[in-house]
């Protein structure tokens, strides 16, 4: 009999850490193979942690509601299987192992009647003292532990008091967001540029097309790959490849292929799962793409790196018919566009004649520390005449 | 039989002391004795400094000390009076005789059965109804159940009677230390004298030759305990010798020998011939409260001798036969009667007194 | 102006009053003939005749009612027991006489009991007593405790002048204390001249942030050299000195717990039952939501005042003791 680890998978490029939501095995617990043992999330996702092998679980490391870093043990799992030695590990210790003494005294939780005072008046909820590391006795939290921490933080007095609002508890998936977009706001100097497309001819043949579209492909036709496929082309030009690219400290990444994030707004909240490698596809496999990624993210099925290692990102700003908005990039990206409500507007043709045209606006944010404002104007523009002078043609093709 | 007078200065021998029986002896009216500087005196009326008002205002004074006491316990028994009430009934000769014997700038350090004492010295009736039912228009606003007019120079006691002796002690020192040439006459019992107060106050006024009049009523009685398990000496009075002062035994019973006595002794105070101790023998003819229910300790001939010996009623008698006719007499009961009713009335329509008030008493600014 | 010893703040202060009043005297035990068991009325006799400086037979609750009595007929009694703890012969005077009189209705009780108290030398359980806890409990009384020479006199003087019983507290310990080994911010210059120290206002004799020390009497030396002790650790202690214990100085405590959090009670009584414990509960009820740690006290030991050195010193509180309860406190 072989003892194995179960690790803390990493759950995306830049994902360093993962959460146990939730055991789903009891230690002495028989397992099959491929059988889901625990519940887990990271940054981006939530996931579950299959047993590789036929065994037992032995012992579990990790609590639920514990962070740990990536590749961290969670789990022994006893085997007969035969196990790669990386994985195996010395058999376990015998049940009757006793648990780590607490400390005398231990009063981590105890906040003294001042602390609480001082927490309640500064607007710190009972959570997030609870994460505060105190230097008192027992390692509870003195004043001067929340006196230092004070101020440090970013939020003051003048908020409202938390007694006069209604508490809604952060979701996890709230939690993230607000994460990632603390960090967007922090990191990245970001500016936006806007623009309009005139899509009159998209839509046109749209309205004509869609139902034969979706009989011959199984895709119900919406504008999202247009504007992925003219974001494509865009970003495909050399002077634009910056706009697909990461900073880095010493230098500047220009990233060969396009990972496409496609925003999508759940009721929780904003997911992005990523089409890899997007820019090698055809029109229709790009649409398939976007479909199943975002059936699979209303679903909660979204696999961990389907939401990580995006290059550049598309996001919808239209959706309550806005024309514009001020997406924030989704870092380490570069850029992200975001497309905005399409409306008939009349306007004057080149040759000074009116007509009704269905146009849309396209807010595009940068990195500016990347790209400068006339390369993003461009880019824009470029995008908006992808979209007037889009290439119907193949899509015919795909048609018949 | 008609009171015997008793020449005064009659010297006795010490045997004589020794089958000395104050019951027997007061309610015979024959106790005559004077050993050392103990003296039994009650004078004839008529080497009295006395008028015929002061004859009237005598009787008046225990007459109605008899009534409010006794209209305090139809009160009491009326659900009014909020605590308990004392009273001093056999003793209205020896606290009118005495107080009457002080000038208005004299102290009086009375005791809790000495009601009469503060009518003397002036106190009106409506207040001190008034305090009886704890209202706030009496004399101290419900305050304390022992009360006192500071204004007519009297003395609150507290319940610890023997700790007034030097009180009253001090009372007579700064009348020395100011040389005003008052004086100082305090009641206390045949109880109080076996407390170290009445060592310390009376030895300190010795000490300090301070012009200070000690009466301790012999009762028979402190609370339930006889005299017997009280003190061990002949007498009280005899106490007087361990301090280097003089000392008098007197009838309780007799306002003017009580009278006379005092004023005797206030005046050689004055002098600063240092205090007197007098003892007057008079009888508890009540309980020790109106709860007390004397019945079960006090012998049934001793109270059944009570009423040959009621300082009031052979004070009347003598009246009668010398002085005052009996339609003086009614006219002052129903004086009494009047006067009372509107103490009454006017006690009952008092408010009672607010408890926030009491926060700003505490200290005197 | 003048640098004044303890007692010698206290000798002034009564001659100073003397002279003011006609109406203040002394009374007590060996204090005309023997100018007091300390020497603190030496030379008063001479000076203002028997009368006023009155030797009383040895009988403290026959001259303490003496005072009340003449209290009432407007005279100013300043009472020498001759040691605090001889305070137990009069205590029925002063609790059930003196403190209640005025609110019972029976007259302000203007007398000032000066009551030398604390340890001092193997004096033993009879001479070495500090007894404001058993008068703590007297509405009508006040109570007030010096530890300088500047405090003695004032509040000496205003004790005297007020209209109610005073326990004056004057520690022997620091009778003959020499102005060199007096703490500079403990000697001020004590000024001549009609000035008085305000009954029932502490002070903060040093300015701390981190623990708040609450104490009076001699244990304000102690602590004074125990929070500069802390002070070398990086803990900056708040020594506040009560001086009056009776009525004392809520808003005093309360600022410095609010601002502190932390507080250690000092007094040299013994710790259960002792004033401390009034403070404590003082400050649990109007400022529990300022303390960051356990209130902590430092006493005398609960056991009868011993005689022998070594076991009197391991009775009463001392430097090492707060400063190992400071310790403490500080790492809660």
């Amino acid at each position: 009999m072989a003892t194995a680890q179960i690790l803390m998978p990493r759950m995306g490029t830049s994902v360093h850490e993962g959460t146990v939501t939730q055991w789903l095995k009891q230690e002495g617990d028989e397992l099959q193979k491929g059988e889901p043992l625990l519940a887990a999330e990271s940054a981006k996702v939530e996931f579950e942690v299959e047993s590789p092998y036929e065994g037992r679980l032995a012992k579990i490391l990790v609590a639920a509601e514990k962070t740990v870093p990536v590749g961290e043990a969670l789990a022994l799992i006893e085997t007969e299987e035969v196990i790669s030695p990386e994985e195996e590990v010395a058999p376990v210790a015998p049940p009757a192992e006793k648990a780590p003494q607490k400390e005398a005294g231990e009063r981590r939780g105890f906040l003294s009647p001042r602390v609480k005072r001082l927490a309640a008046e500064s607007g710190v909820g009972l959570e997030e003292l609870s994460k505060l590391s105190g230097t008192g006795r027992g390692g509870r939290v003195t004043e001067e532990d929340l006196q230092k921490y004070l101020k440090g933080r970013p939020t003051g007095r003048a908020e409202p008091s938390p007694e006069e609002a209604d508490r809604i508890p952060l979701s996890r998936m709230r939690r993230r967001i607000a994460e990632r977009m603390i960090e967007s706001a922090r990191t990245t100097p970001q500016f936006t540029t806007l623009d309009v497309a005139d899509l009159s001819t998209i839509v046109a043949w749209r309205r004509e097309n869609s139902e034969n579209f979706f009989a011959r492909t199984g895709v119900r036709l919406t504008y999202t790959p247009f504007i992925a496929r003219a974001t494509l082309m865009a970003l495909s030009k050399p002077e634009f490849r910056v706009l697909n690219s990461r900073w880095g400290e010493e230098a500047i990444f220009h990233f060969k292929a396009v990972h496409l994030g496609i925003a999508v707004a759940l009721a929780e909240g904003l997911i992005v799962p990523v089409v890899r490698d997007a820019q090698g596809l055809s029109f229709v496999d790009l649409a398939k793409a976007i479909q199943t990624l975002s059936d699979r993210a209303h679903q909660g099925n979204l696999r961990p790196e389907e939401a990580a290692g995006g290059t550049f990102t598309l996001t919808n700003v239209g959706a309550t018919g806005s024309l514009f908005g001020t997406p924030l990039i989704n870092p380490p990206e570069a850029a992200i566009l975001g497309a905005g409500a399409i409306q008939k507007e009349v306007v004057a043709l080149p040759d000074g004649s009116t007509a009704v045209r269905d146009r849309m606006g396209l807010s595009l944010t940068v990195d500016h520390r990347l790209v400068d404002g006339w390369v993003a104007g461009k880019f824009n523009r470029t995008v908006c005449e992808q979209l007037e002078g889009f290439d119907l043609a193949e899509l015919c093709t795909s048609l018949t | 039989m008609e009171r015997a007078v008793a020449p005064s200065e009659t010297p006795v021998n010490e045997a004589e002391l020794d089958h000395l029986d104050y019951f027997r002896d007061l309610r015979d009216r024959h106790l005559t004795i004077n050993g050392l500087r103990i003296a039994w005196r009650p004078k004839s009326p008529q080497t009295l400094d006395l008028a015929e008002n002061d004859f009237r205002q005598l009787y008046y004074f225990m007459a109605l000390g008899r009534a409010f006491e006794e209209r305090i316990g139809e009160l009491f028994r009326q659900g009014l009076i909020p605590g308990t009430a004392f009273f001093g009934r056999g003793n209205e000769a020896l606290s009118v005789g005495s107080s009457y014997a002080l000038r208005p700038e004299d102290t009086l350090v009375p005791m809790h059965r000495n009601l009469p004492s503060h009518l003397v010295r002036g106190q009106a009736l409506k207040p001190l109804m008034a305090q009886y039912l704890g209202r706030e228009g009496g004399i101290n606003r419900g305050r304390e159940i022992h009360y006192a007019d500071r204004s007519l120079n009297i003395f609150q006691l507290i319940s610890h009677i023997g700790t007034m002796i030097p009180v009253a002690a001090g009372a007579a020192f700064a009348a020395k230390y100011r040389g005003d040439g008052s004086a100082v006459l305090a009641m206390s019992g045949d109880g109080a004298s076996s407390t170290g107060d009445f060592h310390e106050g009376f030895n300190f006024a010795a000490v300090h030759k301070l012009p200070l009049v000690l009466i301790l009523e012999n009762n028979f009685w402190a609370y339930k305990t006889p005299i017997r398990l009280q003190y061990a000496c002949k007498n009280l009075a005899l106490r007087a010798i361990g301090y280097g002062t003089p000392g008098y035994l007197i009838d309780g019973t007799d306002v003017l020998g009580v009278y006379e006595i005092t004023r005797e002794a206030l005046s050689r105070a004055r002098l600063g011939e240092g205090p007197i101790l007098i003892e007057s023998v008079n009888p508890r003819a009540c309980g020790h409260s109106i709860y007390d229910a004397y019945q079960d300790y006090v012998p049934k001939e001793e109270i059944s001798a009570w009423d040959a010996i009621d300082p009031v009623r052979l004070f009347e008698a003598r009246l009668k036969k010398e002085k005052i006719t009996e339609e003086q007499i009614s006219h002052l009961h129903a004086r009494i009667d009047r006067e009372l009713a509107e103490a009454v009335a006017f006690a009952k329509k008092s408010p009672f007194p607010q408890g926030p008030d009491i926060l700003e008493d505490v200290y005197a600014t | 102006m003048a640098q004044l010893t303890y007692r010698q703040a206290i000798t002034t202060a009564l001659w100073e009053e003397m002279k003011r009043d006609p109406e203040v005297y002394l009374i007590g035990e060996d204090i005309g003939l023997g100018g007091g068991a300390f020497g603190v009325t030496k030379g008063f006799l001479d000076a203002f005749g028997a009368m006023r400086v009155v030797d009383a037979p040895l009988a403290e609750s026959g001259f303490v009612g003496a005072a009340v009595g003449a209290a009432h007929k407007g005279l100013r009694a300043v009472v020498e027991m001759q040691f605090a703890d001889f305070i137990t012969e009069t205590f029925k005077m002063l609790v059930d006489y003196a403190a209640g009189a005025h609110f019972r209705g029976a007259g302000p009780v203007p007398i000032t009991i000066r009551l030398p108290a604390g340890a001092l030398k193997s004096a033993g359980p009879y001479h070495s007593h500090n007894p404001e806890a058993w008068f703590y409990h007297t509405p009508g009384l006040k109570v007030v405790a010096p530890a300088t020479p500047y405090d003695a006199k004032g509040l000496l003087k205003a004790a005297i002048r007020d209209n109610n019983p005073v326990l004056f507290l004057e520690y022997k310990r620091l009778y003959n204390l020499p102005l060199s080994q007096i703490p500079e911010v403990l000697r001020p210059e004590v000024p001549e001249g009609d000035w008085t120290v305000p009954i029932g206002k502490g002070r903060i004799i040093r300015e701390g942030k981190h623990l708040t020390i609450i104490t009076h009497g001699t244990t304000l030396y102690d602590a004074l050299q125990a929070a500069e002790t802390l002070s070398d650790e990086g803990i900056e202690v708040e020594v506040v000195d009560l001086r009056s214990i009776l009525p004392f100085d809520r808003e005093l405590i309360l600022s410095s717990v609010k601002k502190t959090g932390r507080v250690l009670i000092v007094h040299e009584d013994h710790k259960t039952g002792g004033v401390g414990a009034e403070w404590a509960a003082l400050i649990a009820e109007e400022a529990f939501e300022s303390l960051d740690a356990p209130i902590h006290r430092v006493g005398a030991l609960d056991t009868p005042i011993p005689y022998s050195p070594p076991l009197e010193e391991y009775f009463l509180p001392n430097t090492q003791k707060i400063v190992e309860a400071l310790r403490k406190l500080s790492a809660y």
